[in-house]
């Protein structure tokens, strides 16, 4: 009887917890995308021979992007800890893992940005200049929704890193479905809990990359893949 | 129309500096068909995008409608662009666009109001003869089709020149043959003045009135298209005659005359 009750509170545990996964990995992609995604372009169109080259700032950000993809998730959710109390006010808890989460996955974001951008027919570019259109116009009518099937798909595999990252979130008491999992599931022996986490993070990934799916083929117009 | 004078291109690439072109000079007429032809690498794309300033010349300048292309702000160099049709061999159409959207992107980017970009894609679907195909993607399209939302798209901005980029060279002959017609078309009903590089003889006997010959970056011949594939003076047009297998014809005939009958031999070809 009371391993019943117990077990309800825990239910009610996991509920929650699945909702703070869903919180943390939502306000941190939207992050991440607000600022990789301008991110991403600029390190596409200021590359060589691109519609606006300069090589110095492209080295920088590629540097930066590169410095922030080569830290652990781990140590950046420490590092980090000062410049999060200072931004959020706290560096514990599920509001303070989302602004790690959010950092991690920025240079990620760039680079699924730059690598989509890049797949962009030059001659397309080219076609926009001979009609006169500007570097904005050529990002905002050429770049991002020539690529935007394969940005689609991008970001679905952000969000699906960021559910991975979450997990980890509870090394600082972020909360979520990773950390019930480990301090119920695993170290309190609860095989039933590990297991019933490790399925709801399974059915969230399978609706995250079938909707990213299902999105990107709307998207791509009936087009063939690859082009 | 337009105006070339001592254009030079160079292009600095880590093995050293290479010339692209050297020392052209040319002028195009209002309403006239000007070809440039060549062998593949002997310059012809750098050249045609120095007309526009796709490509920078490094010396000498280029005059469109007597303006010094030199002397332009991008914002005004932007405002000649729109002037200036260029369409291309692989078309470069905006893949998850239809046809209509592809046709009305030039209408966008110069800020064209809707209803009347809407009025004007829909006359231009109609000279190229594609209105059934409006709201189809570029992928449901075969290349000629490709090739006539290229026309579409490229005369939207109604431009007075229009450059061609090899733009039947990746098409088979019959479509090849539609494409010319259409492009003739426009030179008559539209007055547009076409500047058209190929490395494809027949096009040019089709559809030029002049013709330069292009050679390792420089114009070694030049003149009425007639008298270039007639009377070839340098080596260089006389090998790119023989190589497309176009043999100058022995007796002399009328301009008309000579004008088709070489054009079938070409066809053949």
């Amino acid at each position: 009887m009371s391993s019943l009750l117990a077990d309800k509170a825990l239910q009610k545990l996991i509920f929650t917890a699945t909702g703070q996964t869903l919180y943390m990995v939502g306000l941190s992609l939207a992050i991440a995308l607000a600022v990789g995604v301008p991110l991403g372009v600029l390190l596409v169109v200021t590359a060589p021979g691109h519609i606006l080259p300069r090589l110095k700032l492209n080295a920088v950000l590629s540097s930066i992007v590169n410095t922030g993809r080569s830290i652990p998730f781990v140590i950046l959710l420490f590092l980090l800890m000062p410049v999060t109390k200072l931004l959020v006010g706290v560096s514990i808890g599920t509001r303070g893992a989302i602004f790690p989460l959010a950092v991690a996955a920025i240079p990620f974001v760039a680079r699924v940005v730059e690598s989509s951008l890049q797949e962009v027919d030059p001659g397309v570019i080219e076609a926009a200049q001979s009609m006169g259109a500007s570097p904005m116009q050529i990002i905002a009518k050429v770049l991002l929704p020539e690529s935007w099937p394969a940005l689609l798909l991008g970001f679905t595999l952000t969000a699906i890193n960021l559910v991975g990252y979450s997990a980890m979130a509870g090394a600082i008491g972020g909360g979520g479905l990773g950390d019930i999992a480990i301090r119920y599931g695993y170290q309190r022996f609860r095989n039933d809990v590990l297991l019933e986490t490790v399925v709801i993070l399974i059915i969230l990934v399978q609706i995250t990359q079938s909707l990213g799916n299902c999105l990107a083929l709307k998207a791509s117009k009936g087009q063939r893949r690859p082009d | 129309m337009v105006e070339v004078k001592n254009l030079g291109k160079e292009f600095v690439t880590p093995n050293g500096k290479i010339t692209a072109l050297q020392n052209i000079s040319f002028a195009v007429a209002k309403g006239e068909v000007f070809g440039i032809m060549g062998a593949s690498g002997a310059g012809k794309s750098t050249l045609v995008r120095c007309l526009n300033y796709l490509e920078r010349p490094t010396t000498g300048q280029v005059r469109i409608a007597g303006q010094n292309l030199a002397e332009l702000s991008p914002r005004q160099l932007a405002l000649v662009r729109q002037q200036i049709g260029m369409i291309f061999q692989h078309f470069n159409l905006l893949k998850l666009r239809t046809v209509a959207q592809n046709i009305a992107f030039p209408l966008e980017i110069a800020g064209v109001p809707k209803e009347e970009t809407q009025q004007r894609v829909d006359e231009l679907l109609d000279i190229v003869g594609l209105t059934d195909k409006a709201q189809a993607y570029p992928h449901q399209l075969s290349g000629g089709q490709k090739q006539r939302v290229g026309i579409a798209r490229a005369l939207a901005c109604r431009p007075r020149l229009l450059l061609s980029d090899e733009a039947t060279s990746a098409l088979d002959p019959e479509t090849t043959q539609s494409i010319l017609t259409l492009l003739k078309k426009i030179n008559r009903n539209l007055g547009v003045t076409i500047i058209l590089i190929t490395h494809e003889l027949p096009v040019i006997r089709q559809v030029c009135d002049r013709v330069g010959v292009l050679e390792q970056g420089r114009l070694v011949e030049m003149g009425s298209v007639t008298d270039v594939f007639n009377q070839p003076h340098a080596a260089a047009t006389r090998r790119l005659i023989t190589t497309s297998g176009l043999v100058p014809p022995t007796t002399a005939r009328t301009k008309s005359a000579v004008t088709r009958s070489t054009l079938a031999a070409g066809e053949v070809v």
